[in-house]
């Protein structure tokens, strides 16, 4: 699965959606829509979040089902609460 | 491999980490017993001449007791989320390495080099004190430092992961605490002794 870019390669400034197109009629629509906090996470974090929600947002059934232990979880969701702060604050 | 000796804190459950932590400080207890060595202090080992069964497991008890208090203080501090269970299963593991010393001890060897070369001490006789006490004097230092520095290592990686510990400011309280620690371990190990 390819790589969803969220920072510009050249200036480092947070990219935005500027087309979206309909792979079956190829309708596309131009616009300047920003990325949803979520995206701008890492794949690491994006993909802890799947994990949480699908441990029905329990930290110690994730942490025996992703074999961590309960603080090291915990950390994780304490770092990604931060992030997802930064990002709304900018 | 790396991640059971020096951060098993990331991986095993609390209830896994007690477990171990409490089975091998009764294991360390009694080899202290068995081969003549005292933890008297959170970072000393000792060797001693009368034991008793009680005063190493005292030693001990009274050692994860003032490494809990003081790293759960400074823990609590940097993150209010800390866990007590997490300090508790820091100390209680971090301290495997130390309990796993006295079994370089055997038949005495080190105390009795130690006894040899205290009979030379003095200026006069202080070239002849034989090489081969001196060479098992200085082996063992160097495997208790190696040692000390694993338990070091993993009670901050310990401290580190219970209260998600980041930057200088943890690495002080963490030292901070550990002098602490050692101070009342030693106040507390003379009075109940």
């Amino acid at each position: 699965m390819k790589k969803l870019p969220v920072n510009c390669p050249s200036c480092e400034k947070s990219l935005v959606v500027s087309q979206l197109s309909c792979p079956s009629c190829e309708t596309a629509i131009s616009g300047n829509y920003s990325l949803p906090t979520l995206l701008q996470l890492s794949d690491e974090d994006q993909d802890f979040i799947f994990e949480f929600i699908l441990s029905s947002g329990s930290l110690k059934k994730m942490a025996v089902k992703i074999g961590k232990s309960y603080p090291t979880v915990r950390n994780k969701l304490d770092d990604i609460i931060e992030s997802i702060n930064q990002l709304k604050n900018k | 491999m790396k991640i059971l000796l020096f951060k098993p804190f990331e991986r095993y459950s609390e209830k896994t980490l007690l477990f171990v932590g409490a089975i091998f400080t009764l294991i360390g207890s009694f080899l202290a017993y068995t081969f003549r060595f005292r933890f008297d202090g959170v970072i000393d080992l000792h060797i001693a001449s009368n034991v008793m069964l009680y005063q190493t497991l005292l030693d001990n008890l009274i050692n994860i007791f003032c490494l809990v208090l003081f790293l759960y203080v400074s823990a609590k501090y940097i993150n209010k989320k800390t866990r007590l269970i997490d300090i508790l299963t820091t100390a209680v593991v971090a301290r495997v390495p130390l309990y796993l010393l006295p079994v370089f001890n055997i038949n005495d060897v080190f105390g009795k080099a130690t006894e040899d070369i205290i009979q030379y001490a003095n200026p006069e006789l202080i070239n002849q004190i034989p090489f081969s006490n001196l060479f098992l004097i200085i082996v063992f230092a160097i495997i208790a430092i190696i040692f000390l520095v694993w338990y070091v290592a993993l009670l901050f990686n310990g401290f580190k992961v219970a209260s998600n510990a980041k930057g200088i400011v943890p690495i002080i309280l963490f030292s901070i605490s550990l002098l602490f620690a050692e101070i009342l371990s030693k106040f507390l190990i003379i009075q109940f002794n």
